[in-house]
C-alpha cells in the first residue's frame, strides 16, 4: 500500500493527511491487482514485474542508505511494503 | 553528633567551618566528605528524623501552567531528604549534555563531563551502584543505553551512624533556615527557626544551600528580597531556567524479536538518540523507555496493528504465541529546554514561619514535543530498517493536541533556578557552586544544573557535591574570616 513517504525526522505529515493519502492509493493498487489476476495477462506481468522491480530496488537502496521509505498509517510508522 | 537542642547550639555561638542547609543526598555527601577532611560542619535539617505530614505541608507550592502537579511529591522535609523516598534510578549525564545541542536553546554548562568524571567512582560507591554497562550504537542514529539502580540508598539510614559518632559534625534537626543575614558581601549568620517558632542565630565561615531544586531558589529569593538584593547581586536569572524531565507515553511498539533487547529489572529496555543525531536533527536528549508488556496487552497491540497491516499483525500474533516477540509501551523521560519563563517565584501566601511559599511557573513547548517525536521516529525507522518491529505514535506526538494532562507529566526531578554560569549575568553560581558576588555562600544540588539531559539527577548531584567538597576543603578560609 504505497503512501506518502516520510523520512525519519523531522517533518511528519499529520495522521489525517497520511490516511487520506492511503485512501487515494488504494484504487491504484486494486487496479493493478485486477490486471495481474485478470483479463490482460501479458500486460499484467509487465506491470507487476515493473512495479516489483522498482519497489525492490527502491527498498534495497533505501535500506542500504539506512533510511527506508516509511509511511504513517493511523499513527503506525510502517515500511512501504507492510501489508 | 546530633544537637540536643537548637537553643543550646545557638547559645554556644560556635563558628563552624561550613554550614550545610539541607540533609538530602547533596547535604549528607558534603557533610561526610568535609568531616573526613577534619572541617567542622553544621548540618541543618528543617524537618525531623522521620517523615511527618505537618512538616511536609511546609513545602506546599502552587504550580502555575497548563499541566498541574503536586510539587510536594518526592520532596521530603526530613533527615535524608528526598533520598528517603527516591526510586534509585541512576545514570550520569552524557558528554553532549554539557554543550549546546540545539541552536537557540542554552543547554551549555560552564564545566564539561571531564570535570565530573573524576568523581564518578566515589559517587557510585556512595549510591551502592552495580557496575555500568557501556552504551552501544544501535544503527546510525541511536544508542542502546541502560539505567543503573541504587538499592536505593537512603542517606539517613546509611550515614546516620557515621554522623552520630562524628566529632566534627553537628546535625541539628527541626532547624529551618528562614533568612541569610548579609554583611559586606558575605553571609554573616543564618536565622534559624525551631519547631516552636523561636528564632536563633547560627554562624559559619561558609554556607552551602542544599535544600532542593525548589527550596534553594525560594530561600535565595526571600533573602535577596529582605536584604535589598545584596545576597544575589545579579538576580536576573535567580529562580529562572527551572526545568523538569517530561515523562509521557509516546505510543507503543511491536518488537519482532524480543531477545534483541535487554529488559532490566523494571522490564525496561533503554535507548537514546546519538550525539550526532541530536545535533543533526536539533533534538534535546531523550531517554526512550521500552516497557515490556504482558502477553494479553501485547496481543491487544497486535490487534490494533491489524487495522492497518493485517499480514504483519498475523505474523506478530503467531510469534507472540510462541513467545518470540512482544509488545512494548513506548515511554520517554527527556530533556526540557531551559527557559527563563519557567521559574520559581515567591507566592503571596506564606508558611507558618512567615516565609513566602514557592510558586512554580512551568510549561512545556514545541522543543520538547519535537525532541520526543524525533527520538521516537529514530527508533521507528531503525526497527523498520531491521524489520525488527513497528512503532505506533500517539496523536499528540504527531502534533494533534497538547501534552496529555492525565499522564505522568514529570519525573519529580526539580532542576535549575540557581543555574551555574561563568558570568554573573548568565546564572546564579559560578563553576564551583559559589553564588556570584557573595564571598561565602554556595549552592549544591540540582538547582545549579544549567540543563538536565535525560539522566535522572541524583548521581550528578552526588558528583557535584563531591567536587564542591574537594573545592571547599582545598580552599579553607582562615579562622578569622567570615
Amino acid at each position: 500500500m504505497p503512501m506518502s513517504p516520510i523520512s525519519p525526522q523531522p517533518a511528519l505529515t499529520s495522521p489525517d493527511v497520511c490516511s487520506q493519502s492511503a485512501r487515494r492509493a488504494d484504487p491504484l493498487r486494486r487496479v493493478v491487482l485486477r490486471v495481474v489476476t485478470g483479463a490482460l495477462p501479458g500486460l499484467a506481468v509487465w506491470v507487476f514485474t515493473g512495479r516489483l522491480d522498482t519497489a525492490v530496488g527502491r527498498d534495497r537502496r533505501a535500506v542500504a542508505a539506512g533510511n527506508p521509505t516509511l509511511q504513517l498509517r493511523e499513527g503506525w510508522v510502517l515500511r512501504h511494503d507492510d501489508r | 553528633m546530633f544537637a540536643e537542642s537548637l537553643t543550646e547550639l545557638a547559645r554556644a555561638d560556635r563558628l563552624f567551618d561550613v554550614c550545610l542547609v539541607g540533609s538530602g543526598p547533596a547535604g549528607i555527601t558534603l557533610a561526610t566528605e568535609l568531616d573526613r577532611r577534619g572541617l567542622s560542619v553544621l548540618l541543618l535539617e528543617a524537618g525531623s528524623a522521620q517523615f511527618d505530614a505537618d512538616s511536609q505541608a511546609m513545602l506546599q507550592a502552587e504550580v502555575v501552567g497548563p499541566l498541574r502537579f503536586d510539587a510536594t511529591i518526592c520532596r521530603a522535609r526530613c533527615f535524608g531528604g528526598s533520598s528517603t523516598l527516591w526510586g534509585g534510578f541512576c545514570r550520569p549525564l552524557d558528554a553532549a549534555d554539557f554543550h549546546n545541542k540545539v541552536e537557540g536553546i542554552d543547554t551549555a554548562w560552564p564545566i564539561t563531563r571531564d570535570d565530573l568524571d573524576p568523581f564518578l567512582a566515589r559517587a557510585e560507591a556512595i549510591l551502592d551502584l552495580p557496575p555500568a554497562t557501556p552504551d552501544e550504537p544501535w544503527g546510525n542514529q541511536l544508542m542502546r543505553t541502560s539505567m543503573r539502580y541504587s538499592p536505593p540508598v537512603n542517606f539517613a539510614v546509611k550515614y546516620r551512624p557515621f554522623l552520630a559518632r562524628s566529632a566534627h559534625t553537628v546535625v541539628a534537626l527541626d532547624a529551618c533556615v528562614v533568612d541569610l543575614q548579609e554583611r559586606g558581601g558575605a553571609i554573616a549568620a543564618l536565622q534559624v527557626c525551631g519547631p516552636d517558632g523561636t528564632r536563633h542565630r547560627l554562624r559559619a565561615r561558609r554556607i552551602v544551600l542544599c535544600a532542593g531544586g525548589i527550596e534553594n531558589s525560594r530561600l535565595l529569593l526571600w533573602a535577596n528580597a529582605r536584604h535589598g538584593g545584596r545576597v544575589v547581586s545579579e538576580p536576573r536569572t535567580l529562580g529562572r531556567y527551572w526545568f523538569e524531565h517530561p515523562h509521557f507515553t509516546l505510543g507503543e511498539a511491536w518488537l519482532q524479536t524480543a531477545s534483541d533487547f535487554q529488559f532490566d529489572r523494571w522490564s525496561i529496555a533503554w535507548a537514546a538518540p546519538s550525539e550526532s543525531a541530536m545535533r543533526e536533527q536539533g533534538l534535546l536528549n531523550v531517554g526512550l523507555r521500552l516497557t515490556r508488556q504482558p502477553r494479553e496487552a501485547s496481543r491487544e497491540l497486535a490487534v490494533r496493528m491489524a487495522c492497518v497491516a493485517p499480514e504483519l499483525a498475523r505474523t506478530a500474533l503467531s510469534r507472540m504465541g510462541r513467545r518470540l516477540s512482544c509488545g512494548v509501551l513506548l515511554r520517554a523521560s527527556w530533556e526540557q529546554s531551559p527557559q527563563p519563563w519557567n521559574r520559581v517565584v515567591l507566592s503571596t501566601t506564606a508558611d507558618r514561619y512567615g516565609v513566602p511559599r514557592a510558586e512554580l511557573h512551568w510549561r512545556l513547548g514545541e522543543p520538547e514535543r519535537h525532541s520526543a517525536r524525533g527520538a521516537a521516529l529514530l527508533l521507528a525507522a531503525e526497527l523498520a530498517r531491521r524489520n525488527g518491529g513497528r512503532v505506533r505514535l500517539d496523536p499528540w506526538v504527531l502534533g494533534r493536541g497538547g501534552f496529555p494532562a492525565d499522564d505522568e507529566i514529570k519525573g519529580n526531578h526539580h532542576m535549575g533556578g540557581t543555574r551555574m554560569s561563568r558570568h554573573p549575568h548568565d546564572g546564579v553560581v559560578d563553576p564551583n557552586g559559589r553564588v556570584h558576588g557573595c564571598a561565602n555562600l554556595y549552592v549544591a544540588g540540582s538547582s545549579v544544573f544549567p540543563s538536565g539531559g535525560a539522566a535522572n539527577p541524583t548521581l550528578t548531584i552526588v558528583q557535584l557535591a563531591l567536587r564542591l567538597a574537594d573545592h571547599l576543603a582545598a580552599n579553607s578560609l582562615p579562622a578569622k574570616s567570615a
